[in-house]
């Protein structure tokens, strides 16, 4: 699961997070390092879709909230992912 | 580095997106470690966001105008090419084939016309034509005026050539220069339609990006 777009809903689907928050819970999570430039883009295209949303913020780093739309469109995705997951594990078997 | 890469951010994200997320994308900058690899991605993602944020038509011209001036540049640093071209006719006065002494004609002619190193044989076009016994010279060069004057030489090279083959007993031939050699005036390269190709191949280009965008919006 590479799509930056899966890694960011799947780090707001456990709570808000700031920009920064969210590059490092990926890391962690996943072990890839999504830069500033790609990390914003990404947040972009999500708001316009109306699948997450800034939260407001006195701070410079500004939280972000998984939408009721965006957790719905992540449950679909990971749903297909993992049907080909385990298509290719059970394939994977030896015979 | 960190300041070329708010630099960076700042110079190519465009301002409508800057008002929106610039405060907090420089926070985040701030935050992150400094790498060339953040300065790229913040460049590309820049980079992107203006293609994105820009109207359709924008990219295939911004994309055609690229090509061709890139068209134009590679235009005027490639050295002009001239070619010229001369057609010689070689025919057996006894109807015998030809075709195999043709060759040791141009090669005694090249031999003796040309010093060694003033012209490489290789560089002289030397083809049958479509009608038999016409054989077709040619020779490019950045000179008009003396890409004519090899393949004069060699034209008339060919015809001393057979001359002396005939003086020493060889079967008689027939050698006939069919026209005089034209002064080319149109280089060969860089071609002109260059410029057109590069053009339409940046909107061409800029056009899939465009359809691309949409689809994947959809």
């Amino acid at each position: 699961m590479t799509d930056p777009s899966l890694l960011v809903l799947s780090s707001l689907a456990d709570g808000d997070k700031h920009g920064y928050a969210m590059m490092e819970d990926i890391a962690a999570f996943a072990d890839i390092t999504l830069g500033p430039g790609t990390l914003y883009g990404v947040i972009t295209r999500l708001e316009e879709r109306g699948w997450i949303r800034a939260l407001d913020s006195d701070d410079r780093r500004r939280p972000y909230r998984l939408t009721p739309q965006g957790r719905q469109h992540l449950q679909e995705e990971l749903g297909r992912l993992n049907r080909v997951v385990k298509a290719g594990q059970r394939r994977l078997r030896p015979a | 580095m960190k300041f070329a890469i708010q630099f960076a951010a700042r110079l190519i994200y465009p301002r409508k997106w800057r008002e929106r997320y610039g405060r907090e994308f420089d926070a985040l900058i701030e935050d992150t470690s400094v790498t060339f690899a953040a300065l790229i991605d913040v460049v590309s993602g820049g980079l992107a966001m203006r293609v994105r944020m820009s109207h359709p038509a924008v990219l295939p011209v911004v994309l055609g105008v690229a090509g061709a001036l890139m068209a134009s540049l590679a235009a005027f640093v490639v050295t002009p090419t001239f070619e010229a071209r001369g057609t010689i006719e070689v025919r057996s006065s006894t109807g015998t084939n030809v075709d195999s002494r043709v060759p040791a004609l141009f090669t005694a002619a090249m031999d003796r016309e040309f010093a060694a190193g003033e012209v490489s044989p290789r560089e002289i076009g030397v083809n049958l034509a479509d009608h038999a016994g016409e054989v077709q010279v040619t020779y490019a060069t950045s000179d008009p005026q003396r890409a004519r004057e090899v393949v004069q030489r060699v034209l008339g090279g060919v015809v001393e050539a057979n001359l002396r083959e005939a003086e020493a007993g060889s079967p008689p031939m027939t050698v006939r220069v069919q026209a005089p050699v034209d002064l080319p005036r149109a280089p060969l390269r860089p071609h002109r339609a260059w410029l057109t190709v590069g053009g339409l191949t940046g909107v061409l280009v800029g056009t899939m990006a465009v359809l691309r965008r949409r689809t994947a919006s959809s």
